[in-house]
């Protein structure tokens, strides 16, 4: 080996370690970046054909990753996404519910029949009688706010959902214009690292909102499916939209609405769930007990006599809602409103208090009425009408106590996996200063070579001028 | 493991998160003085305490009605023993007349009797909370008169109705005493005998004068039932206070916080979160940087 091939060798380790300092320069810039990759230069020996060495080179500069933990923690954040948009759209009907508190329906349900309980043995006291209306208001009142709370929390579902499809085709376009540069560069032999973190990135925002599987193929292209559904690769993107099947909301494919997707996991999962099951069946429930409140005690009320006006008392006179031209009572319960009988709410003297008819001070119906509350009723599978309301609470808060557990342990479990991703794949500014010290003084002494080999050369030239 | 810069500051943030949670939360309780706020802070214990004040507000709405039907009793009773001691007075007017040197004075006496049964007819028309005491269910007359003739009449057709009040989830109490049970006919006919017999210048009907006398037995037992209603209704009110208080300690018990208690996890909380600060303050701002 001549004195020049030791320039050129002290010459391509200086180039390679000032390479190896921008690369770890870049890591210390982005030790904050959490969606950037740790960078490793990989060094090796550089072989002449001849099988001298031939100095240094930088093998490759490699971004560490785990795909393995990047998988598990797009699956738990969409587990994540899925317990937290359920627990927070449960929390907002908990709020509508408002119990327990004095403000919650069991209160309004209690006042009204503790007013008739009152009435009972005062049945032609005109400020009980009014009592006895003034709770009736308050009661529809407040049920109209928690059907209109709950309806509300459905439709504001519908806007989230309508926000997260934009934000799935935002991410899928993204991602296969990613995928398309990164192939490109690939071709072409240049770092693709920091475009891989990029759409890396862009993936796990989509795990977020929807269940996705990522199948890495060649050139570095991931394949991403959303929902069962093609998603995204270099060739193209898929598109969504929400889709109306039978009063349930889907998410089907743009290109062919009748092609749906398979909502398993992610924000979707928690929206499409609650809008489609979880909401109908607590409208549904009020609307139930709704039924059969108006029902039981339009059924005793009209049994009952009215106080007498003129010289008699009527009969027959529904509580809620308003007779028809055959008899049958009618609009009771409409839209969440219950609808005191107008013949009522104008004239108290028409709450029929009485079992006997021109009996003023009799109060036995009102009594039955009062003793509603407590009755177990077949139409309610057996339970009185504050147990039924009880059982619809119950189902409500379970279901929030088990999103809110399920918050807890994936946030656990998602934890502790980021942590080995960051442990994988996160900037240690220790470690890389400790880099830097490192190729600084292999710079130092590939710069010493260089001297070195122009004090050989100085020599060597010395030699022949003398 | 291999600690990354962003490791660290993860950990803390999620660490101190959780104790910031857990502040809230013994705020939010310390300053409503509940352990619950929502019904999934604990399921059972919320639907529980909604059970327990729909109890207790059965409970207040059966003591108002007990308190309303032992005032409606006594007045009731009130009633009864002025309408007694107007019975007792003709009695004893009748019961006078029946002698020779009285004889001058029969007109006077009658006078006497009718203005004893003008008050035995006002008070048993009498009312409490627009009800007549003693008419029954029937409330749309009223339940005596006296006719054109100043006999004393029975008017309304029904008065034995039982007016009722709801003391607890399925018993009721009747808190009047219905003028059938007064027998006011019987009394009346009676009365109105004595004196048309002493306006007719003749001395008083033994057998009337007995008649009444065995009406106003009839009355004293009346009033020693309504009594027993009264004292009824009275023991009920204490046992409905009892219940409440029991109630009331017992969602005190299970609902409320214990100030003292909570007061100590706030502050263990708090020194947590110094502790938590102090820390990072520590260990993020040193690494080898500094010694390069």
């Amino acid at each position: 080996m001549g004195i020049g091939n030791l320039l050129d060798v002290a010459s391509r380790a200086l180039s390679v370690y000032q390479d190896a300092m921008s690369i770890t320069g870049q890591n210390i810039s982005n030790a904050n970046n959490t969606d950037y990759s740790k960078q490793k230069v990989i060094f090796a020996s550089d072989v002449t054909v001849g099988g001298t060495g031939n100095g240094v080179k930088i093998a490759d500069i490699e971004r560490v990753r785990n795909t393995l933990i990047d998988t598990q923690v797009q699956n738990y954040q969409s587990t994540l996404s899925d317990s937290t948009k359920r627990s927070d759209s449960l929390q907002q009907i908990e709020s509508v519910l408002d119990e327990p508190s004095t403000d919650g329906l069991s209160t309004y349900f209690t006042n009204f029949f503790n007013s008739f309980s009152q009435l009972t043995a005062t049945p032609n006291s005109t400020s009980l009688r009014l009592n006895v209306i003034q709770q009736a208001q308050q009661l529809s009142t407040r049920f109209k706010e928690v059907i209109d709370g709950i309806l509300t929390v459905q439709s504001s579902l519908q806007s989230d959902a309508s926000a997260d499809v934009t934000s799935i085709n935002g991410y899928l376009k993204d991602i296969c214009q990613y995928n398309r540069e990164i192939k490109a560069a690939t071709i072409q032999g240049t770092n693709t690292n920091q475009l891989k973190d990029e759409r890396d990135a862009e993936i796990t925002k989509l795990s977020s909102l929807i269940n996705i599987s990522v199948k890495q193929g060649n050139y570095g292209v991931a394949t991403v499916n959303v929902a069962g559904l093609q998603g995204a690769d270099e060739q193209g993107y898929n598109q969504f939209q929400l889709a109306s099947v039978n009063g349930q909301m889907r998410i089907a494919s743009q290109n062919d609405s009748t092609n749906y997707g398979i909502v398993n996991s992610g924000e979707m999962n928690a929206i499409l769930d609650l809008f489609n099951n979880k909401i109908p069946s607590y409208k549904s429930n009020f609307d139930t007990l709704a039924n059969v409140f108006v029902d039981q005690v339009n059924s005793i009320h009209m049994s009952g006599n009215t106080l007498v006006q003129g010289s008699v008392s009527s009969t027959g006179i529904p509580f809620f809602g308003k007779l028809d031209s055959s008899g049958k009572v009618i609009n009771a319960y409409q839209d969440g409103v219950l609808n005191i009988n107008t013949d009522i709410s104008n004239n108290s003297n028409n709450i029929a208090a009485s079992a006997t008819a021109n009996t003023d001070s009799n109060g036995d119906v009102a009594n039955q009425i009062s003793q509603l509350g407590d009755s177990k009723l077949t139409s309610l599978n057996g339970k009185s009408i504050l147990d039924y309301y009880n059982t619809v609470l119950n189902n409500e808060g379970t279901e929030k106590v088990s999103a809110d557990n399920s918050v807890t342990s994936s946030t656990a479990i998602l934890k502790s996996l980021q942590k080995q991703q960051s442990s994988t794949s996160g900037v240690s500014s220790d470690e890389e200063m400790t880099n830097v010290l490192v190729y600084q003084r292999s710079y130092e002494a590939a710069a010493k070579l260089v001297s070195i080999a122009n004090d050989m050369l100085t020599t060597i030239i010395n030699m022949v001028t003398t | 493991m291999r600690i990354s810069n962003s490791m660290m500051t993860d950990d803390f943030l999620y660490d101190n998160n959780q104790i910031q949670q857990n502040l809230v939360k013994i705020q939010t309780q310390l300053s409503t003085n509940s352990k619950i706020q929502t019904v999934s802070d604990d399921v059972g214990l919320s639907l529980s305490s909604i059970e327990w004040e729909t109890q207790l507000s059965k409970y207040q709405t059966y003591s108002k009605n007990v308190d309303n039907g032992k005032d409606f009793i006594n007045n009731s009773l009130s009633a009864l023993g002025s309408i007694n001691t107007d019975v007792q007075n003709i009695i004893s007017q009748a019961t006078s007349a029946d002698n020779a040197l009285n004889s001058q004075n029969y007109s006077t006496i009658a006078g006497t009797i009718k203005n004893s049964l003008s008050s035995i007819v006002q008070t048993m028309n009498t009312k409490y909370n627009g009800m007549y005491l003693f008419g029954g269910t029937n409330n749309q007359a009223d339940p005596v008169s006296l006719d054109s003739n100043g006999n004393a009449v029975v008017t309304s057709g029904d008065i034995s109705g039982e007016v009722k009040t709801q003391v607890s989830s399925a018993s009721n109490i009747a808190i009047n005493i219905p003028g059938s049970s007064i027998e006011a006919t019987k009394i009346f006919d009676s009365i109105n005998q004595i004196i048309n017999t002493l306006q007719s210048g003749q001395a008083p009907d033994e057998t009337a004068i007995n008649t009444l006398e065995a009406s106003y037995q009839g009355l004293l037992n009346v009033q020693s039932t309504g009594g027993s209603t009264y004292n009824r209704l009275d023991n009920i009110s204490q046992q409905l206070a009892t219940q409440q208080t029991n109630l009331q300690t017992m969602i005190t018990n299970k609902l409320k916080v214990d100030p003292a208690q909570l007061s100590i996890y706030l502050q263990n909380q708090q020194y947590l979160l110094q502790m938590s600060d102090k820390i990072l303050a520590t260990t993020l701002s040193k690494s080898l940087l500094d010694y390069i």
